[in-house]
């Protein structure tokens, strides 16, 4: 839905693409197509087998948003065990459910746009550089390189949870420079230092439960490993 | 007779109930930048006289941003009918005042002019940084993460046009160039009596005994000391610090002397037009020395060596003397709590 928002550059943006297939804002929908964006992870079998058709009936596929590049909020069931997660339909889920797992564990993907919601600043970025030919990559470095260059003060200094330094960028520290921490919605880069910043947590007096829960809200499969390291220390 | 005269026109002072009325009359002809609090506390430009803060002690963010903006645009390109055309943003060229610079932020301009408008020249910064004036002020006291006697101490030897230290009801005023002498014309101020100079002495000092306490650490001998540090690359220091630093590069944006910076190119959605900016850059970011063929400092531990060294020894060797002010922001800002004042007390020792 973050495209229909793309309201100063989508007319601009339509010179160069149209748009095929569009669930939510189309009546008539055709495949193949050049670029599929994909949102959100499957949760059952049948989702499955339409992202495989989607792979299959694109030439470029794009994880857009948390749920897609991470497994995001629906990877938190994965921290609970079946039957505890099956209670939220009363017993009765409507199809047989899968763990939730980010798109590239089905099918490959060769974008990612990170966050929740992703940010349209990158998604015209994107965009820009497939037209043009160029390379886009992801982000390799920390939400508080962002938030420095707005020149924000520390959140971890005020004592609050803020998983910024070890959540990927790219998001132009949003919520941060609005004084709230990060939640980590981006998930964390390849470099980032994880340990070391469970261990300044810690040392600032958030409890192992607490840290575990700011890991596990957008990220848990990514987590997956320090947060078993965590529990075990 | 002459000699005694000018000496003498040198001791003034200023009221503190007038200061504003001095910025004020500045502000007519110059673009006026203080320390504001805003959360952070920050050098601004001030609209309104009122939200200048006094503080004790320098700011939480340098004055490095006026003069190098943390994202700043180079030119605008077009695709015309004779090839490319190009508008350049050769911007913030304006008469500046900056009120309430500490010594720190005063030598880090040294340093900075150093790299930027030395041997090779930044044009972007150069139109920035020409026209400033300069008016430092003494600290009332020291953070905890001060440190710049290693430096010198807090009075700056020169790069200020006029220094301001609280002596009570006034201000004891040093003059520390031509522009500072026309400065002092402009009436407000007042002759000093040799009481005001042993309070300025006695003032400073005090201060100065202060950040020696918590310096405890003597960097004085350049050539030595940097070479100590040379020789510790292999140190296990440096496998500890790997170990806990993030990699988050708030030491890179808050120093006051860190001027890397990565050019990208803004282009719109076919290419033929767009912005090529600068944005900062930091050597703790894992793509800094990366190039197409191999990444030079992979491992953490060889990035937070670099940046030691990079104010501490390839300075000395290129210019003899360190990059560093001994502001102590790095330290405060550091969510690892690295304190790069141990740090050197560890190498040097």
């Amino acid at each position: 839905m973050e495209f229909l928002n793309l309201e100063a550059q989508i007319l601009d943006l339509l010179k160069y693409l149209g748009i095929k297939n569009f669930r939510l804002a189309k009546e008539i929908n055709e495949m193949p197509v050049d670029i599929a964006f994909v949102e959100g992870t499957p949760t059952n079998r049948e989702e499955i087998i339409k992202l495989l058709k989607i792979r299959k009936g694109s030439h470029i596929l794009v994880a857009l948003g948390s749920c897609a590049s991470t497994g995001g909020v629906p990877a938190l069931v994965n921290t609970l065990r079946k039957r505890e997660a099956m209670d939220v339909y009363d017993g009765e889920p409507p199809e047989i459910p899968i763990d939730p797992k980010p798109l590239d564990y089905y099918v490959d993907v060769d974008y990612r746009l990170y966050g929740c919601p992703f940010s349209k600043d990158e998604l015209i970025e994107l965009i820009t550089d497939i037209i043009i030919g160029k390379n886009y990559r992801d982000k390799e470095y920390s939400v508080c390189v962002e938030c420095s260059l707005r020149e924000n003060g520390c959140l971890l200094e005020q004592g609050l949870l803020c998983l910024g330094p070890i959540t990927r960028g790219g998001c132009n520290a949003l919520c941060t420079a609005n004084g709230k921490p990060c939640l980590g919605c981006r998930g964390p880069y390849e470099d980032a230092n994880i340990k070391a910043h469970i261990k300044v947590l810690l040392d600032m007096g958030f409890s192992k439960e607490e840290v575990m829960e700011a890991l596990s809200l957008f990220s848990y499969e990514k987590f997956k490993e320090v947060i078993a390291w965590l529990k075990e220390e | 007779m002459k000699l005694v005269k000018m000496v003498t026109i040198m001791m003034l002072k200023i009221a503190k109930n007038r200061i504003n009325e001095f910025l004020a009359a500045l502000k007519e002809e110059y673009t006026l930048y203080a320390p504001t609090s805003n959360g952070v506390t920050k050098f601004e430009k001030i609209e309104d006289l009122t939200s200048i803060c006094f503080l004790p002690n320098r700011t939480d963010i340098s004055l490095k941003s006026i003069f190098f903006p943390p994202k700043q645009k180079f030119f605008r390109w077009k695709r015309g009918e004779m090839g490319y055309e190009l508008e350049d943003y050769l911007d913030g060229e304006e008469k500046k005042v900056i009120f309430g610079a500490r010594g720190c932020d005063i030598r880090s301009l040294k340093i900075l002019d150093m790299y930027m408008r030395g041997e090779f020249s930044d044009p972007y910064y150069e139109k920035r940084r020409k026209n400033t004036i300069i008016i430092g002020i003494s600290c009332d006291y020291p953070r905890e993460s001060c440190f710049c006697s290693a430096f010198g101490g807090m009075v700056p030897e020169d790069g200020y046009d006029l220094w301001f230290t609280d002596i009570g009801t006034h201000y004891f005023v040093d003059v520390g160039s031509d522009i500072g002498k026309e400065l002092i014309s402009l009436g407000f101020f007042q002759e000093a009596s040799p009481e005001d100079l042993r309070k300025k002495k006695r003032r400073i000092e005090k201060v100065q005994f202060e950040i020696e306490r918590r310096t405890r650490i003597d960097l004085c001998e350049v050539k030595r000391c940097s070479q100590e540090i040379k020789k510790k690359s292999q140190d296990e220091i440096w496998r500890e610090l790997g170990e806990i630093c993030l990699c988050c590069g708030k030491c890179n944006f808050v120093c006051p002397t860190c001027h890397c910076f990565d050019v990208r190119d803004i282009p719109s959605f076919d290419g033929s037009e767009g912005y090529r900016i600068r944005v900062w850059d930091s050597c703790h970011l894992y793509e800094y020395a990366k190039t197409s063929a191999e990444n030079f400092r992979k491992e953490k531990h060889a990035r937070v060596r670099y940046r030691v060294y990079d104010k501490f020894v390839f300075p000395v060797m290129r210019y003899g003397v360190y990059a560093c002010t001994g502001c102590g922001r790095c330290t405060e800002v550091c969510p690892a709590g690295i304190n790069l004042r141990e740090v050197l007390r560890r190498l040097v020792e």
